[in-house]
């Protein structure tokens, strides 16, 4: 394993290298597969040096994403909007929405570009629709194997690094869609995954799964320290939001996300009304 | 109310459609079916000057001279002479009109002409139509027809008195005939009686009683014959002397809209699609239960509407 290759600016705030902490980390956690989550994410970010003039073969880029800087922008003004523990080290946030084709992902994505460029820090993007993922359409992926697959054992954890722009960024795309996605959220929080992003990452937005119609809600949500769900303007359903923050729980809600506003009202007429 | 506004300006094209229609409709009615009143007014002459007793025949001596005329006329417009004064009227001095348009206004005469008095001697006439120069058309035309028949209804009325007074001499002198040749067969019949005034015979007192009778009658017949025909002659004469246009048959308003009477209908037309209109916004602002205006989210979830993201157009589908 090669030592920290992830650079100074974007790499882990902890100095030391990864396997020092994984084995402090093991010896006090006892948890040998937080070691290799960690390790996973390590080999990931990290791989060992290529020769100069050869790009890693082990290192995927996103190329799809191509988000305007206003979307960016309204991104973040939701997570600035959200109050995070000032003593934590790791900012976890989740992004969903009462049901597909709110705009969760484009969101989700947007909010972790813009913590990516206004921390400077490692960023991670983590696809937890497993049922339905759609990340890599928006990465210019092909969907091919995820974290599912590696909470499955069956690969190595595939991350994909940000366009150029925002190389801080890293997406751990979902998968292939699983029909029994409540097992990968076990899985999430038995292994404990979370712990191990904390540990690598300075902020970590989770991409969801709707709220409406999915019996693993509490284990879903119970991943993110804060929750922000996005309705579709003029699609989503009053009813349907109040029912999704029902079911999640009004305090654990931090805020809604109003997407794909198109308001016809004249700027000056607004102020009147 | 601003979710009012905002399906408002979402809908805008079907909104300015709702708001057009009934405007063009309002328009459309208050210009389509405009109505047009032609008016115009008579002067009656007062028939003292034909003597200071003289009251015209069929004339109610009550009345002012512009509400006989009124009433007459009233009268004369339901005849069927007068129909056909009008239509012969029509068809002569406005061939332009066409025969359908001349038997519109000639069976709809007795609704769409109003006759009316101002002051005492003078008759007015408005009528109404939905073409600005056929009312007036028409009008002139049933001046003159009016005219005409009132004259020949004083005259009628005339030719009646005067033939009932005639009938009535001719009657009173043929019994005095046969009452004179009576009282000539008795002195015939008994000479050296004396037969006159003096005779105190009852059979010579009746006998020149009914002469007396009928002689009287007879005095009497030619007086009112004569009276029948002098008072005939002046009211067929002031008939035709006596009433004067005043002013011609001219447009009471030359506006677009006529006289205002379709103008309400239109407004009532327009306010009804304005209401129909705003009955459909508050249908579909109601209907749609989508979460729209973060205030109104807000206020309904007690959840932060933390940001509003503007409609994203990518051909990756988010």
């Amino acid at each position: 394993m090669a030592s920290s290759v992830v650079s100074e600016k974007e790499g882990p705030r902890d100095p030391r290298a990864p396997e020092e902490m994984a084995a402090e980390d093991d010896v006090k956690q006892g948890n040998a597969v937080a070691t290799e989550f960690r390790e996973s994410i390590t080999e990931a970010l990290s791989p060992r040096q290529t020769l100069p003039g050869f790009a890693d073969p082990r290192i995927e880029r996103a190329s799809g994403v191509e988000l305007p800087s206003w979307f960016v922008d309204r991104c973040r003004r939701a997570y600035l909007s959200v109050a995070f523990d000032a003593a934590a080290e790791c900012r976890v946030l989740g992004v969903t929405s009462t049901a597909y084709g709110e705009g969760k992902t484009a969101v989700a994505i947007g909010i972790a570009t813009a913590m990516a460029i206004d921390t400077k820090k490692p960023t991670l993007l983590v696809e937890c629709d497993f049922a339905a993922p759609s990340l890599h359409r928006f990465l210019g992926l092909d969907q091919g194997r995820g974290l599912s697959e590696w909470l499955d054992g069956d690969s190595r954890l595939r991350v994909v690094r940000g366009a150029a722009l925002v190389p801080n960024v890293f997406m751990i795309p979902a998968g292939t869609p699983q029909s029994e996605p409540a097992r990968f959220f076990y899985q999430l929080v038995d292994r404990e995954v979370m712990l191990g992003l904390r540990e690598t990452f300075a902020n970590v937005v989770m991409d969801l799964p709707p709220t409406l119609n999915i019996s693993y809600g509490s284990l879903a949500f119970g991943l993110a320290d804060r929750l922000l769900i996005v309705a579709r303007s003029g699609v989503t359903l009053t009813d349907d939001l109040e029912r999704s923050i029902k079911s999640i729980g009004k305090k654990r809600v931090n805020g809604i996300v109003l997407n794909g506003t198109d308001e016809r009202t004249p700027a000056w007429l607004r102020p009147l009304l | 109310m601003a979710r009012y506004a905002e399906v408002l300006f979402r809908h805008r094209i079907r909104f300015t459609s709702l708001f057009l229609i009934p405007v063009a409709l309002a328009a459309g009615i208050a210009v389509g079916l405009a109505s047009y009143r032609a008016t115009a007014s008579l002067s009656v002459a007062d028939p003292s000057s034909f003597g200071a007793t003289f009251v015209p025949v069929g004339w109610s001596a009550n009345a002012t001279p512009a509400q006989n005329v009124a009433d007459a006329a009233a009268l004369v417009v339901k005849t069927p002479a007068f129909s056909q004064a009008l239509s012969d009227g029509l068809s002569s001095s406005s061939p332009s009109l066409g025969s359908a348009n001349v038997q519109q206004a000639v069976t709809s005469i007795g609704s769409n002409l109003k006759i009316g008095v101002s002051g005492s001697h003078l008759v007015t006439l408005s009528y109404t139509c939905h073409t600005a120069a056929v009312c007036v058309q028409v009008l002139s035309a049933t001046v003159t027809a009016l005219h005409q028949q009132l004259i020949q209804s004083e005259r009628n009325q005339a030719e009646a008195t005067t033939a009932f007074w005639t009938a009535q001499l001719q009657d009173s002198q043929t019994n005095l005939t046969s009452a004179q040749a009576d009282l000539q067969k008795f002195a015939a019949a008994n000479r050296g009686m004396t037969v006159d005034s003096t005779s105190t015979d009852s059979r010579v007192v009746l006998l020149l009683d009914r002469v007396k009778q009928w002689q009287a009658k007879v005095v009497e017949a030619r007086d009112n014959l004569s009276l029948a025909q002098y008072t005939s002659s002046a009211s067929a004469r002031l008939m035709e002397i006596g009433t004067s246009v005043v002013t011609a048959p001219e447009l009471a308003t030359t506006s677009l809209a006529g006289d205002g009477s379709s103008a309400k209908f239109a407004a009532l037309v327009l306010a009804l699609g304005l209401a129909l209109g705003l009955a459909y916004l508050v249908a579909l602002t109601w209907v749609d239960k989508t979460a729209r205006d973060p205030r109104a989210l807000e206020h309904r979830l007690g959840v932060p509407v933390v940001a509003t993201i503007p409609k994203l157009v990518s051909s990756r589908g988010f």
